[in-house]
């Protein structure tokens, strides 16, 4: 005789709980976020050092954000060297069928830590940034070129290789190197895809003997949606200034003007493998918990009543969460500025402006410049959290 | 024997234990042949065309100078530029070359260590102003040729699956009149994909 198909209290509580799981989690990178924001540079670099032993599949993650540390603490070389062992981490895409099966079964952040395409892109900013910081601007360059390509890697239609920022960097790196033709197709291309920032047209683009970066705000925050947290979501960190007024002495140089919309390429990054094995596992989350319930319900048998329970346990222990770990200290946008200096050592000074592009009170800072003949200088600076402007080594 | 649900129990535990433990083993060591491919892959220039580059190179400008008349060539290394999508140590193909030649064809050419010059003038300095001991006054070598290349690249990305072409280029030029007397190449393509979980 077929009994009715029942759920008794126990199961239908574990159930419930089960499938109310969900709603929205983040990884937390706050104690890292904490030293940017007081200006710890240094026992930040400490800790994500220190985090990239700890947990060696997060290696990459930890490099960037300590990368960024040293940068700011204005160790070039340091930074550099951060720098260049996420970014041969990055070009490694292979896995192990371990990693695999793992990945597969286990939690997403069982593997190791490969970043968005946004992040490899913005590992290989930084990382051409400090060649360029360091007089090598062939390997500027090719770090440039190789973040293109990353763009590439995995979005798909009208997103694919749209940073401009790398693209304008590429170019101008090829101008300062004088490769074949001076970096002239890539600037082109920068100026299609930004053509409402001035510095992107022509006649600006291809003149100038400095080239100021200036990073604002705070790069976006991953987070988990969903049903078990199985959906990715980017949340856009609000305050940071909207640029900054840029002079020498009293003579108005120019105004910076954003390129490189971080949170957009985060946004922009298209499907991957992974959400769809979070997706899976989600379904199949669901699916062992009410399986189990049911089973358990119904159960006439010892036999019957393990085969619940270890559908009910499965479905509960199963991690169908995404992947939360992401750069943290990245910034918002990245704004530039190109000016046509003398030869040798100048004070540049800065005025961070609001979104309505009034003077932000308190935050002015000078940045030196030394301008070397024959080569483009890059100065690179940030306007961190609070308001404050810090200046790291112009070359 | 060993009851059959059990034997799968068994091996159901053991592949639960191979995929979720962490590896355990003490790290490992193993010295490779650097001109052979490695395990890691990849589709960049590594160590095996770094050998291969210079080795053809190193032994066919070897024989171009050695064919010369003349027994007082001097050779300087230009920089080699990188215009190729990896952030690269040029280096290390000069570097290469440098022994090579300097093995094969040394003392007949000369080659300049201009890398060094600040350091070099600065001894003279010392010499001439009788801080340290001088044996003989030369005056500074002037190149007749300029060992100099280029790294190019073509790339190609979809979805995970990766395609890169590269050119390795060494060229010597008449330091007096520009022209390019002597040039090789090697060229390599390499495709690999990414990790289904990376893609």
């Amino acid at each position: 005789m077929r009994r009715a198909l029942t759920l008794t209290p126990a199961p239908s509580l574990a159930l419930l709980l089960a499938l109310l799981v969900g709603g929205c989690a983040s990884a937390d990178r706050s104690p890292g976020l904490a030293f940017l924001r007081s200006g710890e540079f240094a026992a930040g670099r400490a800790h994500f050092e220190r985090q990239a032993v700890e947990e060696p599949r997060d290696a990459a993650l930890e490099y960037n954000e300590a990368g960024v540390m040293a940068l700011l603490e204005n160790d070039v070389p340091g930074a550099q060297r951060y720098f260049r062992m996420a970014f041969d981490d990055l070009e490694d895409l292979s896995s192990t069928t371990g990693e695999t099966v793992k990945t597969f079964l286990g939690s997403a952040d069982s593997r190791r830590w490969k970043g968005e395409p946004y992040e490899r892109c913005m590992n290989a900013y930084y990382l051409g940034v400090t060649y360029w910081l360091r007089g090598d601007d062939d390997n500027a360059a090719a770090s440039f070129k190789s973040g293109v390509l990353r763009d590439a890697d995995s979005e798909e239609g009208a997103a694919q290789s749209d940073f401009a920022l790398l693209w304008f960097l590429m170019g101008q790196a090829q101008r300062s190197a004088f490769h074949s033709d001076r970096g002239q197709a890539a600037l082109k291309q920068a100026h299609e895809l930004r053509p409402d920032n001035p510095w992107t047209a022509p006649e600006k683009a291809e003149t100038g003997n400095v080239l100021l970066l200036l990073e604002t705000g705070l790069g976006p925050k991953r987070e988990a949606v969903g049903r078990h947290g199985a959906d990715v979501r980017f949340r856009k960190n609000p305050g940071g200034s909207a640029g900054a007024i840029v002079r020498l002495g009293e003579t108005l140089v120019g105004r910076t003007a954003p390129i490189g919309d971080i949170y957009k390429q985060a946004t922009t990054r298209g499907e991957k493998v992974i959400d769809r094995i979070s997706g899976g596992k989600a379904v199949f989350k669901d699916a062992a918990v009410i399986g189990g319930a049911v089973v358990l319900a119904n159960s006439g048998s010892g036999r019957s009543d393990v085969i619940g329970v270890a559908l009910l346990a499965a479905g509960l222990l199963a991690s169908a969460q995404t992947d939360l770990r992401y750069w943290a200290t990245l910034p918002d946008d990245v704004h530039i500025l190109l000016a046509d200096l003398p030869e040798g050592a100048h004070r540049l000074s800065l005025q961070g402006i609001s979104v309505t592009g009034n003077p932000i009170q308190g935050m002015r800072w000078d940045v030196p410049v030394v301008v070397h003949p024959g080569r483009i200088t890059l100065v690179w600076t940030r306007a961190l959290p609070g308001n404050r402007g810090v200046a790291a080594a112009a070359r | 024997m060993v009851p059959q649900h059990s034997a799968r129990s068994l091996a159901l535990v053991c592949l639960i234990a191979l995929v979720a433990l962490p590896a355990c083993s003490g790290a490992s060591m193993k010295r490779v042949d650097p001109s052979a491919d490695d395990e890691l892959g990849g589709t960049l220039i590594d160590s095996a065309d770094v050998i291969a580059a210079t080795e053809s190179a190193g032994d066919d400008l070897a024989r171009v100078l050695l064919a010369s008349s003349r027994n007082d060539l001097v050779v300087a290394f230009s920089t080699i530029k990188n215009e190729s999508i990896q952030p690269f140590n040029t280096a290390l193909l000069t570097d290469r070359m440098r022994n090579s030649l300097v093995r094969k064809t040394s003392p007949r050419v000369k080659y300049l260590a201009r890398e060094h010059i600040d350091e070099i003038l600065r001894e003279r300095q010392g010499k001439r102003e009788g801080v340290y001991v001088g044996k003989e006054t030369k005056g500074l070598l002037g190149a007749d040729f300029l060992l100099t290349g280029r790294i190019n690249s073509l790339s190609k990305r979809f979805e995970g699956d990766r395609a890169d072409y590269f050119q390795l280029n060494f060229q010597l030029v008449d330091a007096e009149d520009s022209t390019i007397v002597w040039t090789d190449s090697y060229e390599f393509k390499k495709v690999g994909d990414a990790g289904v979980i990376y893609q």
